[in-house]
């Protein structure tokens, strides 16, 4: 269990670093943002990312 | 096993729990306070249920007895409604109507069976909604001055107010201000519901015989959601000034109106239409033309597929559903070949559209071509017409833009003497407005009008003037001499210099400081450079001042502002609400100036920039906090970015759209290489 987990968590860590510049680039894009507008950006950001983290194996 | 049937259990006991924790947290004993009044004569008291007008009584004589039936309706109210003219608090709304904090509802929740909590009937004000124990907010109850008597709007003294509060958790106060500006705070303690329905207090506040004045209006000052009914007023009945006169003479009853006879049934005639139809008509339809016009609306109805007469297509009804009739001189351009060819029914020849038409001329035109390429079918083909006529129409109107290179505009001699055209005239006084930018006198007038001529085609914001270093000089010396600095001792700390500044700009009339946003204006904020620190601490307050008071300036004094901060003039009250809310806005607003400056080499700097590097520094200080600092009562999805300027707008348009499209082409080249 512990070992799956550890594995899935360096594959997160690799995709992570694969998103890098999109990543970057959201995070200057809610920064950029205000009110509303920049709340929903960021939530949505994360909520992406946790969800393209958890269907690692899923996509592939 | 045992975890997971724990988690349920949790689950199912949050629930459960769920709407009795939403009742306000009452917790405490029954407070009820009986305060008896003497009834004075003439006094009136109104009372407000939210319920409207709860009986209405209806008395009716029938004419066989000689007994009078009273029979009384309830009327059922589905929504609330007002009985009085209490003034009531409302839910202070944003610049886009929608409300910024939902603290006032009116409903029967707690009534009529839902809740039966604190006392409440029917329709009640909920205050305070959905809040429990934090800040507290003031609700103000204005009571009327007037009352109408016999068509007269007459005065009234109220010396008395009542109201039922109910589901009161923590103590609150109720002030009640006197007509001679006075107050009178009394304190409403908090209540529990150990007896749930009778949770509440009666409050009667009654000054009568104690003060020689009036009540005006009344302020609840919780911090807990409370339910409020029943607010009742007294005030002595006014007398009306006019003469009574006396009653006016029974009018005499009406005759009986009479009833005529029913007219004999018309006599009917059958026609045969000319489509061999039967129809009957009567004898004034056949003389009036009525049988001819229907001939003409079912001949029509077969042909164009409307009904219409002869008239109305000879004056052009037809156009009214889209139906073109088609000249014979026309069909004749489309060769004798496509009617030789191709059986149109009649219904077609008529139908068809200027597209049409030029669709099926383009389509003879590129016979040839259809033969040689493969169509599957006719869609495909009309397709291909429809991309070849795009792609003409295109290249018509490519071929009429031309093209000017200008390798250097200095080469370029432009004699202004030989415009002679009104327009170019306009243009001249353009550019001797440029040549003398400030507060000259000369030609004013001319100015004005020119402005208001050119601005529909201008942008909303204004591009700083560019000046030479000597009107610049001469600028920051007219901003100097309008912007006094308050004398602070030498030996004062930065504190106490902020503070003087702040006292000082508190001071200034609206026109002063409009008047040294003006001269900042005329200048550019970036060029306060040149000023002292003290000078451009000082504007910095009066743009913070502008900001703060906006809904008091004129539109003319709104755009002032709007230049000074490089925005259009509609962001301006974007701009003042989002300081109210958004930490960061209000800290880019109070730090605009001193940035301003700071970045006075870099082009375009507005409070977009300012906004964008404040967020920056708040997300290296705080990342997750920017994130995950949510609050979704704020977010509405039809409105969501109302609440930034358009400057805003353009600047974070320029990051996330090459964010995106950077995406797309990345993954685009990666599926390409994987398919190689």
């Amino acid at each position: 269990m512990i070992k799956k987990l550890w594995n899935w968590f360096v594959e997160a860590v690799k995709e992570t670093l694969n998103l890098s510049w999109t990543l970057v680039g959201l995070v200057i894009a809610t920064l950029t943002l205000t009110g509303s507008a920049q709340q929903v950006t960021g939530l949505a950001t994360l909520i992406t990312l946790g969800i393209w983290l958890l269907t690692i194996k899923f996509r592939k | 096993m045992l975890r997971s049937r724990l988690l349920q259990w949790w689950l199912i006991l949050s629930l459960v729990m769920l709407p009795i924790s939403a009742l306000a947290n009452e917790e405490e004993q029954e407070n009820t306070t009986t305060t008896t009044t003497t009834t004075i004569p003439g006094e009136v008291e109104e009372i407000e249920t939210f319920d409207g007008p709860e009986e209405t009584t209806t008395t009716t004589i029938p004419e066989e007895t000689e007994t009078t039936t009273t029979t009384t309706t309830t009327t059922t109210i589905p929504e609330w409604e007002q009985s009085t003219d209490i003034e009531l608090p409302e839910d202070e709304l944003d610049s886009q109507g929608n409300e910024v904090e939902n603290n006032i509802q009116i409903d029967s929740n707690h009534s009529n069976g839902n809740w039966s909590c604190c006392g409440m009937t029917d329709f009640h004000m909920n205050l305070h909604y959905f809040q429990h124990g934090n800040d507290s907010n003031d609700y103000t109850f204005t009571l009327p001055e007037t009352t109408t008597v016999d068509e007269e709007e007459l005065d009234i003294d109220i010396y008395e107010v009542g109201f039922r509060i109910g589901a009161l958790n923590n103590d609150g106060t109720v002030t009640y201000t006197h007509t001679d500006e006075t107050t009178q705070v009394n304190v409403l303690e908090g209540q529990d519901n150990t007896d749930i329905e009778n949770m509440f207090e009666d409050v009667v506040y009654n000054i009568y015989d104690t003060l020689e004045t009036f009540i005006d209006s009344f302020t609840i000052t919780i911090n807990d959601w409370s339910l409020l009914d029943d607010i009742s007023f007294k005030y002595i009945q006014p007398t009306t000034t006019t003469t009574t006169l006396p009653p006016p003479p029974e009018p005499e009853p009406e005759p009986e109106p009479y009833i005529p006879p029913p007219p004999p049934e018309p006599e009917t005639f059958v026609v045969v239409l000319d489509n061999g139809e039967e129809a009957e008509y009567e004898q004034h339809e056949i003389d009036d033309g009525t049988v001819e016009r229907d001939n003409q609306r079912k001949k029509n109805l077969e042909i164009y597929g409307v009904e219409l007469t002869d008239e109305q297509i000879e004056r052009g009804d037809l156009e009214q559903y889209d139906i073109e009739i088609i000249e014979e001189e026309d069909m004749g351009e489309l060769g004798e070949e496509f009617f030789d060819d191709v059986d149109i029914p009649d219904i077609m020849e008529v139908e068809l559209t200027e597209e049409e038409l030029e669709r099926e001329t383009k389509k003879l035109e590129l016979e040839e071509e259809i033969e040689i390429f493969i169509f599957e079918d006719e869609e495909e083909i009309e397709e291909f017409i429809d991309t070849v006529l795009e792609v003409e129409e295109f290249l018509e109107e490519f071929e009429e833009v031309e093209i000017i290179i200008i390798e250097d505009i200095k080469d370029i001699e432009v004699n202004i003497d030989d415009w002679d055209t009104e327009f170019e005239e306009e243009e001249i006084e353009d550019e001797l407005d440029e040549e003398i930018p400030r507060d000259d006198d000369i030609g004013e007038e001319e100015i004005q009008e020119e402005d208001v001529e050119i601005k529909s085609e201008q942008e909303d914001i204004k591009e700083p003037l560019e000046l030479t270093e000597e009107e610049v000089a001469v600028e920051v010396a007219e901003i100097e001499e309008v912007v006094e600095v308050p004398i602070v001792e030498e030996d004062a700390t930065e504190e106490e210099v902020a503070e003087a500044i702040e006292e000082y700009v508190e001071e200034l009339e609206t026109e002063e400081v409009i008047e040294v946003l003006e001269e900042v204006n005329d200048v550019g904020v970036q060029e306060l450079e040149n000023v002292s620190e003290e000078v451009q601490e000082v504007v910095q307050a009066v743009v913070e001042e502008a900001i703060e008071n906006v809904e008091e300036l004129t539109e003319d004094q709104v755009e002032v502002v709007a230049e000074v901060l490089q925005v259009q003039t509609e962001d301006v009250e974007i701009i003042a609400e989002a300081v109210k809310e958004d930490e960061v806005v209000a800290e880019a607003v109070e730090e605009y100036v001193e940035r301003a400056v700071e970045n006075a080499d870099v082009e375009n700097y507005t409070l977009a920039d300012v906004v964008t590097e404040v967020q920056f520094e708040t997300f290296l200080e705080n990342p997750i906090e920017t994130f995950v600092d949510i609050d979704f009562e704020d977010i509405s999805i039809e409105s969501i970015g109302d609440d930034m300027t358009q400057d805003q707008k353009e600047k974070a348009q320029e990051v996330v759209v090459p964010v995106i499209l950077t995406r797309i082409a990345s993954m685009a080249a990666f599926v390409f290489r994987r398919q190689i």
